[in-house]
């Protein structure tokens, strides 16, 4: 099974008079277990897209297919329950996920509603706090009275805790410290690789699109503007400006280092691509040369 | 240079929570002055530049801002200095549309009407918003509202400005745009001072000085290269490495000679030249 977007159209407040476009004809395929970056300018639809993945939006026309789910602008709310646990979201925002009294509840609710008892949900959300980074002393605290990284953990922490099979990240990162950053990015990624969830990650950071992604989208205006493998979308510096995009930190240092002198075979995008070709034209530690 | 704001030993507890935001922090801003403050999540950034701006009912220490000392009776008048963005934009936004929101400051201050409508335009245009100025702020997508936020603050061209990780959903152009804004406003004659609390360690190394916060406390302040040099201190505030310390470590275990202190990446770049050329 796959995720395919079958010339998706979507529209904020249809006739009205404010009437925005969202989606223009999107065709898109993420095949099952892949790691999709979505990246694009400001306000290019990034966030229209990846809410029709769990229903929150719903085409106003055209097919979102998520595995044995099938979105058309007619489908009932109803049967978006399995939909809901098949994938998990984390919103741009994360006050607009929280809910509950307390985090340990907000937590737990994933699992609650998709059948685990009482006790058993509320060690899962325990579990998922600390997975996330969160400290004890918050967990019978309200959700709304907390740092904005922390608002943030809990929101991943509850995704995580309902276990899902598809995993949408809206700039899931924002507002974490570094090496929370770090750390959750790491985590995603393990995720990935151990239990082949499908992931789609919105993101403004090239960064995590070359250290983690094996598939980008660029959208603009809501369209999709190219679809491919991030090698190959960065490779293509001055489409990539045009776009309001950037570099991987290593790829501009690597822009830097070009014009002094340096060149390189292929365009480093991670740091460990940097430092093997830079290895290459650098004396070894020993004082020899190589 | 004078200080343009002081905290003294200053401390608050959120009701019903055992542990101090503020642990008798003290620090000072100097006028004209560009800081960034850092620091883990939860660390008391947000709580301290509440409390600068009069949101916090603190219960000891003393904050003084442009020489004014905060107290229920000067609230006013000391946010009248600070031009502030929150850190979630839904926050901050009254108007109904766009450009009421931006105009919002301008309105209470008593700009006329002809001169407030040129600054909102302006405004707008200078973070690319000019064609949204009709739209209502809570339809907007996530980066849209925060450039909506910043525009209320170039709108009202404050002393002070006070940025609580106000780009933390820009793309990379949009973030660009604020970094220019803010170099702009600083070579001006007015030359705000400017407080930005981010986690984006590029952004922070643009700043002329760190302040890192922890457990409500300053853990330390000082330029961004000397901050940047000290690992321990980074690892234990929750500061990722710099790309530089990261790529000289890399290239150290291919074995390859490698900068053996802190270097920012112009001087990263330098070295591994010069090293290029003794080969
Ligand atoms: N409204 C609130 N009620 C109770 N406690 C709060 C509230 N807001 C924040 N806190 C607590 O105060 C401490 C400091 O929070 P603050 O928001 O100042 O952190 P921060 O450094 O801005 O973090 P972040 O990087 O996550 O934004 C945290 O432990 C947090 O849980
Ligand atoms: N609730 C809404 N009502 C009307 N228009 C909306 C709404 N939400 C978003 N839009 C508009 O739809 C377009 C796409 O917005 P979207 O949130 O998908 O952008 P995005 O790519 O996620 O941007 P960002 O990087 O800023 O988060 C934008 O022009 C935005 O103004
Ligand atoms: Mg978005
Ligand atoms: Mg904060």
């Amino acid at each position: 099974m796959a995720i395919t977007f079958d010339h998706v159209n979507f529209t904020y407040q249809p006739n009205s008079p404010f009437a925005a476009t969202g989606l223009k004809d999107v065709n898109l395929t993420l095949p099952d277990g892949s790691f999709t970056a979505i990246i694009g300018h400001t306000g290019s639809g990034k966030s229209t897209l990846v809410q029709h993945l769990n229903g929150l939006l719903k085409p106003t026309s055209g097919q979102v297919q998520v595995d044995d789910f099938t979105l058309t602008s007619t489908t009932s709310n109803r049967h978006l329950k399995d939909l809901h646990q098949h994938v998990g979201m984390v919103f741009q925002f994360p006050e607009n996920q929280l809910f509950d009294q307390t985090v340990v509840k907000d937590i737990a609710f994933g699992p609650l509603n998709f059948g685990f008892d009482e006790n058993t949900a509320h060690d899962m959300a325990v579990q998922a706090a600390k997975t996330v980074g969160l400290p004890d002393n918050v967990l019978e605290r309200s959700p709304f009275e907390l740092s904005g990284g922390q608002m943030r953990r809990v929101a991943i922490a509850g995704v995580l805790a309902s276990q899902p099979r598809v995993l949408v990240l809206d700039e899931p990162t924002a507002g974490l410290d570094p090496l929370g950053r770090e750390h959750m990015m790491q985590m995603f990624e393990q995720l990935h690789e151990e239990q082949q969830l499908t992931v789609v990650l919105v993101t403004h950071q090239m960064d995590d699109v070359a250290d983690y992604a094996d598939q980008a989208v660029v959208m603009g205006h809501g369209e999709v503007l190219k679809a491919g493998a991030p090698q190959t979308i960065f490779n293509d510096p001055q489409w990539v400006y045009d776009q309001q995009l950037d570099f991987p930190t290593a790829t501009k240092f690597a822009f830097q280092l070009q014009q002094k002198g340096f060149s390189f075979n292929q365009l480093p995008l991670t740091e460990q691509q940097l430092a093997d070709q830079l290895a290459d034209q650098l004396p070894a530690m020993d004082g020899k040369g190589r | 240079m004078a200080a343009m704001i002081e905290v003294k030993n200053l401390t608050y507890h959120y009701p019903e929570v055992a542990q101090p935001a503020l642990d008798h922090i003290s620090l000072t801003v100097e006028q004209g002055e560009w800081v960034a403050i850092v620091g883990h999540n939860g660390s008391g950034k947000s709580t301290l530049v509440r409390a600068i701006d009069g949101l916090v009912d603190f219960s000891e220490g003393e904050v003084t801002v442009a020489g004014i000392k905060l107290t229920p009776d000067s609230v006013w008048d000391v946010r009248k200095q600070i031009g502030m963005v929150f850190q979630n934009p839904d926050n901050q936004f009254v108007g109904a549309t766009v450009a009421d929101d931006v105009a919002f400051g301008l309105e209470n201050a008593g700009i006329p009407r002809d001169k407030m409508i040129q600054k909102v335009d302006a405004a707008l245009k200078q973070v690319d918003m000019a064609a949204f100025s009709d739209r209502e702020p809570s339809r907007l997508s996530g980066g849209q509202k925060q450039r909506v936020a910043l525009a209320g603050i170039i709108a009202m061209n404050p002393s002070i400005i006070v940025l609580d990780e106000a780009t933390s959903m820009l793309d990379p152009h949009g973030r660009q745009t604020v970094m220019d804004v803010i170099t702009k406003l600083r070579q001006s004659e007015k030359a705000p001072t400017i407080i930005s609390i981010t986690h984006d360690l590029d952004e922070a190394a643009r700043a002329q000085r760190l302040i890192v916060v922890n457990d409500g406390q300053q853990l330390a302040t000082g330029k961004p290269a000397e901050i940047f040099a000290n690992e321990a201190l980074l690892a234990s505030s929750g500061l990722a490495q710099p790309f530089s310390t990261r790529l000289a470590r890399s290239l150290a275990q291919q074995g390859s000679v490698h900068p053996d202190h802190y270097l920012s990446d112009t001087e990263m770049e330098d070295w591994l030249w010069q090293s290029h050329l003794t080969m």
